[in-house]
């Protein structure tokens, strides 16, 4: 009874997904209705997010810093903190803590809003107007998503870059010049895009769950939060995973 | 226009249903239970999904017939709950189906339909703001407003007096009225109001008890 309830579940996720890229190459048919809920979603997931991603980028980066010229100080090798910088903070925590914030903040409002308006019969006077919701409701959210979560990593990197110059600053006297000629040696073209594919496959990841468990709502209210928790905890579990994949496909082919 | 139900089962509830409606004018559907009456209507707009049977309009099927023209032209479907979009505000709202049929269209050019169809309907409402500004029967009211704007060839009400008080039952039924010369209506509703004198066929759906099966 599990097995067909999941694959169920599976074969209905799986045509969600086709549904929503089918409505990619049709997008210019309504683009005129959507552009609206693209543009407030960018806001709220990228705009409204940044003080909390500047916090934690510069908390971040400068932790890096200054844990990593404590422990190779040790050996004499401090000039190598800028490799730590670039492997911890480039390459994986700025995409992973991005990633997080996004499903806290928008991961759940988007849950929980697809699941009130599901219960609300919102969704059903879109469809009564001829409307598809996958085009107007999902697919302007996961472009949303998707285009403020690439600017939100970005940020991410820059901000724990200038961190990392404060602390360095701060305890090693080093001169912004110095730090990012050391910093820019050691970037790579490779790290930049998979920071840059991270990004655009964790916010694909997390607009698809999430708007999918949304849409799932029946006609209950008490549904909601069971979904929203659902969308959240997929999503945390499928991004480490994905994260894991491009970092190790990264790794083979470096 | 004509609608055929032709053994049609659907996964809202409706079992091996066989019925005709001609809405030349207007079509009361009066369900003692209303879930019959509100499946009839949410399969007509393709808010059901149908297992079995067919839905023609026209002699044509129902697919075919809302390929050749936007469903909201043909049908102006007024929910009992006169929903609105709670993220949007009501001027967004009551533009967003006639942005669908014509992106170019300007709001300034339907100001004055809007507050004109407002004036009829006794609406005194500031349009900038969101829903959850006014309460449930201005809304619903508002919902007929909306629809109006479209001018769809029929208009589909289901419970046309849920959640409207005294005066705005007397308002919205003198329009309603108003409305008959040119619209043809197909009305689920159990309010006397709207039977003999209103309208022109009354289809007793307890008839068809049998023909739905809550899922």
């Amino acid at each position: 009874m599990t097995t067909i309830r999941e694959k169920k579940s599976a074969q209905g996720f799986f045509l969600f997904c086709a549904l929503t890229l089918q409505e990619v190459f049709r997008i210019r048919s309504n683009r005129h209705v959507s552009s609206m809920v693209i543009l407030r979603q960018i806001l709220f997931t990228g705009y409204e997010a940044l003080p909390l991603i500047s916090f934690l980028a510069l908390a971040i980066g400068g932790l890096v810093i200054l844990q990593g010229t404590n422990l190779l100080a040790g050996f004499g090798q401090g000039i190598w903190v800028h490799i730590v910088l670039v492997t911890v903070v480039v390459n994986e925590l700025s995409g992973i803590l991005t990633a997080l914030v996004v499903v806290a903040r928008s991961g759940t409002a988007i849950s929980t809003e697809l699941g009130n308006m599901r219960v609300r019969r919102e969704i059903d006077l879109i469809e009564s107007f001829g409307i598809s919701p996958i085009g107007y409701l999902v697919l302007s959210r996961v472009i949303g998503v998707v285009v403020a979560m690439v600017i939100l990593v970005l940020y991410f990197n820059f901000v724990a870059v200038l961190g990392g110059w404060l602390f360095s600053r701060i305890f090693n006297q080093l001169e912004f010049q110095a730090f990012m000629s050391d910093f820019l040696s050691v970037l790579k073209l490779s790290h930049v895009l998979s920071s840059l594919l991270k990004s655009i496959s964790f916010g694909v990841i997390i607009s698809i769950l999430s708007t999918y468990h949304g849409m799932r709502v029946g006609h209950a209210s008490t549904e909601v939060p069971q979904r929203t928790i659902r969308a959240v905890v997929s999503s945390i579990f499928v991004v480490i995973l994905v994260d894991m994949v491009i970092t190790w496909l990264f790794w083979i082919f470096r | 226009m004509k609608i055929e139900f032709i053994n049609v089962s659907s996964k809202e509830g409706l079992r091996n249903l066989t019925l005709e409606l001609k809405l030349n004018k207007v079509v009361l559907l009066r369900d003692p239970s209303e879930n019959l009456s509100r499946a009839i209507l949410n399969a007509i707009v393709g808010l059901d999904e149908i297992w079995g049977g067919e839905i023609r309009i026209d002699d044509t099927g129902i697919n075919d017939f809302l390929q050749k023209e936007p469903q909201i032209r043909s049908f102006g479907y007024i929910f009992d709950e006169g929903i609105m979009l709670s993220n949007l505000s009501l001027m967004e709202n009551l533009m967003l189906p006639l942005r669908w049929l014509n992106p170019f269209l300007n709001e300034n050019e339907t100001r004055e339909l809007i507050d004109s169809w407002m004036r009829t309907f006794g609406l005194d409402l500031d349009i900038s703001q969101r829903p959850v500004c006014y309460h449930a029967g201005e809304l619903k009211m508002l919902s007929f407003v909306r629809t109006l704007l479209i001018a769809p060839k029929v208009l589909m009400i289901d419970d046309p007096y849920y959640m409207l008080n005294k005066p705005e039952r007397e308002n919205l039924f003198r329009n309603l009225r108003a409305l008959t010369s040119s619209y043809p209506m197909l009305i689920a509703s159990l309010d006397d109001d709207f039977g003999d004198g209103f309208a022109d066929q009354i289809i007793d759906l307890s008839d068809f008890r049998d023909r739905f099966q809550r899922p």
